[in-house]
């Protein structure tokens, strides 16, 4: 998942040593549900449990708002981000958006 | 309802799952504490994540409609919830077992809503649980 870089959500990146801060960095991504894992989701919501296509969905977009938070670091020369943070809001009835951001700086 | 005793019957597979966990002696390595707790030298650390969705079943939602306007405790929409909760922790501590990590430090539970209302016409209600931490290799030497 990360291409060498370092992700923590702790202040400092356990056994190494910070040596510049780049600042805020984030990577967001809105999803919308396909109508047809929504039919699925339906259904299954008839007996509650666990609604697989919605936390598939949910995890693949993550890892996409993920992606872009480390090419954002990336492109300001940071090889960590620490104290990252995820947030999830639904925008409207069908979609959701997850955001995940952090501070991006370089470690030795 | 039938809801009910599937619900019932993935809360007793977490709590047999948990329970076998336990017995083999595995330890639990999830924490918050934001350093990690020994101070020997740490050898590796990357970002661990877990996540499930849940929701009610229609049932439930319509007896939590009910329950919205009388008040008090929802007791149907509670077995999804903590199921959905324990479930992702479960999850995570597989997770760093076998992966073979030491600990995982400054783990954060967050619940959002996935769909637009809890209860009423809108016929999924979905819930989302995430847990990630901070997953740490300490060096053996």
């Amino acid at each position: 998942m990360s291409q060498g870089m370092h992700l923590s959500n702790t202040e400092t990146i356990p056994g190494k040593l910070i040596t510049a801060s780049y600042g805020l960095v984030q990577g967001s991504t809105v999803r919308a549900k396909n109508a047809f894992k929504d039919f699925g989701a339906g259904l299954k919501n008839m007996v509650g449990g666990e609604l697989k296509a919605y936390t598939e969905l949910l995890q693949e977009s993550r890892n996409e708002a993920l992606q872009r938070m480390m090419m954002d670091a990336q492109s300001r020369g940071a090889n960590a981000i620490v104290n990252v943070r995820f947030a999830t809001s639904a925008v409207s009835g069908g979609a959701a958006e997850l955001f995940a951001y952090g501070t991006a700086v370089t470690v030795q | 309802m039938f809801g009910n005793w599937h619900q019932g019957k993935i809360l007793n597979q977490l709590a047999s799952e948990e329970k076998a966990l336990n017995d083999s002696g595995a330890g639990h390595p999830l924490n918050n504490l934001s350093k990690p707790s020994k101070s020997t030298n740490v050898e590796s650390s990357t970002l661990v994540m877990s996540s499930i969705s849940v929701g009610p079943s229609w049932w439930q939602m319509m007896l939590g409609g009910w329950k919205n306007f009388f008040g008090g405790r929802i007791e149907s929409y509670d077995k999804m919830l903590s199921y959905g909760r324990r479930k992702v922790l479960h999850d995570m501590r597989v997770q760093a077992l076998q992966q073979g990590f030491d600990e995982i430090i400054n783990v954060r539970v967050e619940t959002s809503m996935v769909t637009k209302k809890a209860t009423g016409n809108d016929k999924t209600a979905g819930y989302e649980f995430i847990a990630y931490g901070t997953a740490i290799k300490y060096s053996r030497s």
